[in-house]
């Protein structure tokens, strides 16, 4: 039958032994460690040199120079121009937002060294306020401080968060050693009313044309909350699980919305950031997306392309030439499924850390993962091998480069610097698993070990919100938090939360108990190209991806690959005018199915065409005021005509064959 | 390209006047002379240093009377602002030695005429207003418009002469309601009334048929909608038969290739010939670089420029369409439609310019570049949208452009 009620407990969610954390941690891998020697090498070199102007060579232009290469801009402070030390420092700031918003990895080198220069320049020009000629003498020791402060500070944050990791690992072992992991919900929903919304909202961004964006959020491109290509990312994502979980036997209008998601993606309003990235960043003036690093596109869009063909079978985009980039001037960057992830693969065999770059010069923990996805993913629909291939050293760069001593990773590292710090994108910059499968098929074994660690103490407090559940409603509501974006305060990512939450536990109950509460508090009524939810596009599309990712989520379609529809199929649904919110099999004979109006409704009857009948065969179409039946032709197929003004939920099932030669289609 | 002999002849003559007119100025008429040799070459340019004002006036004057001139072929007021300038210059410029004028101004006479230095100016200011479209902020304003715009329902608000070859263009899709509205466009009285407002400016044209002569576009909507009568056709295709080209220039004296493709489209259905004009499309009017001449001047023969992308798309497509050119031109005008489809359809260019390249997916074996070509939805500037009917109809696709509701949403096209 389709429908996939519950899946049985894998390996990957109930272990038998779970993996211990490593007793005596190293405090970075080796190619971390290389990194930052080289960077303290390049500092000690500079440092030197500072040393030699300031204390060797003497003199008033010698120490400025000298002292702004000790501290940028340490030598205005000699030189009595405090203003410019002050300047420096501005934009010594700006280089670092500049470095980690644009890649500009010249920055900071650059402010310091034009400190130094300007230092020794201006080093007998008129000052403000002071004679011409002064200098301040105390500034060489005030510099050197406020150097080795910098330094220590950097050292001690570094050095406390590790003891302080370092010390849980007993006690995080021994809890790991014994813990028993609860078995996470697989119960298949019914959608309701704001599913339908939900839905509808969702094929209506869908199904625009594809140079059409209404209704999307637009803003900065280059890796903000208005990022275009994450919106059409995670809406691709959450049609999958709908695909499979709800609509498996009516694939039509999923397929299509799915497959223009993708092809938005090739619109260049979408992706022509990446050159300005690969222009500052990489100094490459190459537009093409895929070739260098950017696997915040590319593996996303990989793992989106991957979770399109699993859910709904289609292989349009293996076709060569089906995904082309056309830039401005013409240029064309041809690909297709496979060689699109080809260039991810090069990317993780050409990068020396092991994990590539999103934005030059940064390598996530959460993209590499979902670029391993994309990979594990192609590999299980094409039988491929491009996963196997670079699965060993994938998992070491995870273990030894990003593993910090208390089972989290870190979100990102440097690979030019070897540096990693909390970029508020995650609670601490850290997590204990990540990608949009928490490894759960890259790396069971962690994943398992990252959700163990996750829920410690979980169960408890989940079980302390069941006594809020009233009449089926979570009698509780949120406060909202600022979305990425900045833009509007939300309570739908805390929903999600929760509900993720008491999925993971187990508690069914809770988790629609939740969804009840989050729609009440949360949805607008609103259709297209308004929000169906008070929040933003992205967080609109991720709370679909939690809502309808029962009893199959992602990893479990990645892990599954394509799996065709048994029993009837409903192939023929007029869009806009309907709407098919389900349609399931359950005994690979009948048909259960919800139609809805759609944006368009039609007063008139519609036609709906059936396929993968028992030719000959009288079938019973019953429910909600409808009863017809209609006969399978030769072809298996039979089609209806029917009013669809309101919700139906309706029962197609057989009532007789034609004789016991004619098999079902 | 090869001239005919009285053309030969009379480029000849021009140059020889050309040339011989500065320097017998400056012989003939010493100091003075000089100075209007100076104005024959840069309008006012005598009068620089002696009366400012004047020469800045008579600068700008030139400047507008070649804006009208290629605009709407208004030559002789061009002639006249330079005679002006050249006459002023001579009466204001002050008296000074004969010798030392003649070594001051021979120099620069002799190494340019004035008609070169116009079409310098033309270029220069055709430069400057595609520069200034591709400023962020300018090109945001000049999008604005097309944004607005809702495809054929705003068919009135182009300009006369993209009307007429809207409705030209529409015509030829062969689709009922295409050729109902061709008609209707093609009738408008505006048309006839700037006709005759270009007629009487240009050519002191009173009374009479309007559109007797020139106004290719405007003539060729009618004849293709079967507007015209029986006599009005007739004369419509002796005058392309007698043109130099074989198709009536778009205003007095300039031939514009995408109106003369029109023209010669709508000759050959009346029975007309077009040889002349078919010569033309490899000769005068031929590929060169990769580009087609933007316009061809017909008293001296002259072709230069090069048609915008979208001018060149839709003239070499209609002419591929109807036979008369080789796959040549799609070889160069690829990229350029494939670089249209990925800016999108903001700009009304860029949105023609991907319509007139499918008529070419339409008609040629590159089935990639058809598929990228399909992306953009053209739906905003009206004669994109009849020149995307066109193309559908070379395609055999019949009428299915995308019909959006009221809010925009379109039926899905699977």
């Amino acid at each position: 039958m389709t429908i996939t009620t519950t899946p049985p407990a894998s390996a990957a969610e109930l272990p038998a032994e779970l993996p211990l954390l490593p007793t005596e941690p190293h405090r970075m891998g080796p190619v971390t460690r290389f990194l930052v020697l080289r960077l303290v090498a390049c500092l000690a070199v500079v440092q030197a040199i500072g040393a030699v102007l300031v204390f060797v060579v003497g003199g008033t232009v010698a120490r400025a120079v000298g002292l702004s290469l000790v501290l940028p801009g340490g030598g205005f402070l000699y030189t009595a121009h405090p203003l410019l030390f002050v300047l420096t420092w501005v934009a010594v700031t700006v280089a670092l937002v500049l470095w980690w918003g644009m890649s500009l990895h010249l920055g900071i080198p650059a402010v310091w060294a034009m400190s130094a220069v300007a230092a020794g320049l201006l080093a007998d020009a008129p000052r403000l306020f002071v004679d011409r000629g002064t200098t301040w003498g105390w500034a060489i020791p005030v510099v050197y401080a406020l150097a080795v402060g910098c330094i220590g500070a950097l050292v001690w944050t570094f050095e406390a968060r590790f003891r302080r990791k370092r010390a849980m690992v007993p006690e995080l072992n021994t809890y790991l050693a014994a813990a028993t992991l609860p078995t996470p919900v697989h119960t298949p929903r019914e959608p309701g009313d704001v599913d339908a919304d939900l839905l509808r909202w969702a094929y209506e961004l869908a199904l625009q044309p594809i140079d059409r964006f209404d209704g999307f959020e637009w803003g900065e491109q280059l890796h903000g909350g208005t990022v275009v290509r994450y919106q059409l990312n995670y809406l691709g994502w959450a049609l999958a699980p709908f695909a499979v979980n709800y609509v498996p036997n009516a694939p039509g209008q999923v397929e299509l919305a799915m497959r223009n998601l993708v092809l938005k993606q090739l619109d260049l309003r979408v992706w022509r950031y990446w050159q300005l990235l690969n222009r500052v960043g990489n100094l490459d003036s190459n537009p093409d997306p895929l070739v260098r690093d950017n696997i915040m596109f590319s593996g996303f869009t990989g793992d989106q392309i991957n979770l399109y063909e699993a859910a709904t079978g289609s292989t349009r985009f293996d076709e060569p030439g089906s995904l082309t980039f056309v830039w401005t001037d013409g240029r064309t960057f041809a690909y297709d499924h496979h060689s699109w992830m080809e260039a991810v693969q090069r990317n993780f065999e050409r990068s020396r850390l092991g994990f590539f770059p999103c934005e030059p010069g940064w390598a996530f923990a959460a993209c590499n993962t979902i670029g391993a996805q994309a990979l594990y993913g192609h590999d299980r629909l094409h039988g491929t091998h491009l996963w196997d291939d670079i699965e060993p050293r994938w998992r070491e760069t995870l273990e030894r480069e990003y593993l910090l001593p208390d089972g989290n990773y870190a979100n990102i590292r440097s690979t030019h610097t070897g540096l990693s710090w909390d970029t508020g994108e995650t609670p601490g910059g850290e997590y204990f698993t990540t990608g949009s499968h928490s490894f759960r098929d890259v790396a069971p074994d962690l994943h398992a070990r990252g959700r163990a660690l996750g829920l410690r103490g979980a169960p408890e407090k989940f079980a302390k919100l069941r006594g809020l559940i009233r009449d089926g409603m979570l009698q509780l509501q949120l406060p909202e938090e600022w979305e990425r974006n900045r833009v509007r305060r939300s309570a739908v990512p805390g929903w999600m939360k929760l509900i993720g939450g008491a999925r993971a536990v187990g508690d069914d109950e809770l988790a629609e108990a939740a969804i009840g509460a989050h729609d009440a508090q949360c949805a607008t009524g609103l259709r297209w190209p308004e929000r169906p939810l008070s929040a933003g596009v992205s967080n609109v599309a991720l709370h679909l991806l939690v809502r309808w990712s029962t009893p199959l989520d992602n990893a479990a379609i990645n892990m599954r690959g394509y799996v065709p529809p048994v029993g009837p199929v409903l192939d023929t649904v007029p869009w806009p005018e309907v709407l098919v919110t389900m349609a399931r099999s359950t005994d690979g004979a009948s048909l259960e199915l919800m139609l809805r109006p759609g944006p368009t409704p039609a007063a008139h009857p519609v036609q709906l065409g059936f396929s993968a009948l028992a030719a000959g065969s009288t079938y019973r179409l019953c429910g909600d005021g409808v009863e017809c039946t209609v006969v399978a032709g030769d072809d298996h197929r039979a089609t209806v005509e029917l009013t669809v003004d309101r919700p139906l939920r309706l029962h197609l099932e057989p009532l007789a064959a034609r004789g016991p030669a004619e098999g079902q289609g | 390209m090869h001239a005919a002999p009285p053309l030969r002849m009379r480029r000849a003559v021009v140059l020889v006047a050309t040339v011989a007119l500065p320097v017998a100025l400056v012989l003939g008429l010493g100091h003075r002379g000089a100075h209007m040799a100076r104005s024959l070459v840069l309008p006012g340019a005598g009068l620089v240093g002696e009366r400012t004002a004047v020469a800045v006036l008579c600068f700008a004057l030139a400047v507008a009377a070649t804006v009208a001139w290629v605009r709407w072929g208004l030559d002789w007021l061009l002639a006249a602002v330079v005679a002006g300038s050249v006459l002023a210059s001579g009466l204001l410029a002050a008296p000074d030695e004969h010798a030392a004028a003649v070594a001051d101004a021979v120099r620069p006479v002799l190494a340019a005429h004035e008609f070169p230095l116009v079409v310098l100016v033309v270029g220069a200011i055709s430069w400057v207003r595609m520069t200034l479209g591709r400023i962020p902020g300018l090109a945001w304003l000049g999008r604005r418009r097309n944004r607005t715009m809702q495809g054929l329902a705003d068919i009135g608000r182009l300009g006369a002469v993209d009307r007429s070859r809207a409705a030209a263009v529409l015509a030829l899709t062969g689709d009922p309601a295409d050729l109902a509205l061709a008609r209707t466009v093609a009738t408008d009285p505006a048309l006839v009334l700037r006709a005759r407002r270009v007629g009487l400016a240009t050519r002191w044209r009173i009374g009479g048929d309007p559109l007797r002569q020139d106004h290719a576009p405007t003539r060729a909507a009618l004849a293709l909608t079967g507007a015209l009568d029986d006599a009005a056709l007739a004369r419509f295709v002796g005058d392309a038969e007698r043109a130099p080209l074989g198709a009536p220039c778009s205003e007095p004296t300039w031939v514009r290739p995408l109106d003369a493709v029109l023209a010669a489209i709508a000759v050959h259905r009346a029975g007309g010939s077009t040889e002349r004009f078919r010569q033309a499309l490899h000769g005068e009017l031929g590929l060169r670089r990769g580009h087609r001449p933007l316009w061809w001047w017909t008293p001296l023969g002259i072709g230069a420029g090069a048609m915008p992308g979208w001018e060149h798309a839709a003239c070499s497509g209609l002419a591929r369409w109807m036979g008369w050119i080789d796959d040549r031109d799609w070889d160069d005008l690829r990229r350029r439609a494939l670089g249209a489809s990925a800016r999108g359809t903001a700009h009304p260019h860029d949105e023609r310019l991907v319509a007139a390249a499918r008529i070419w997916t339409a008609l040629v074996d590159d089935e990639p570049t058809r598929r990228l070509l399909e992306r953009p939805t053209i739906a905003h500037d009206p004669l994109a949208v009849a020149i995307l009917h066109l193309a559908r109809a070379v395609r055999g696709e019949g009428d299915s452009q995308p019909h959006l509701s009221p809010h925009g949403r379109p039926e899905v096209t699977a």
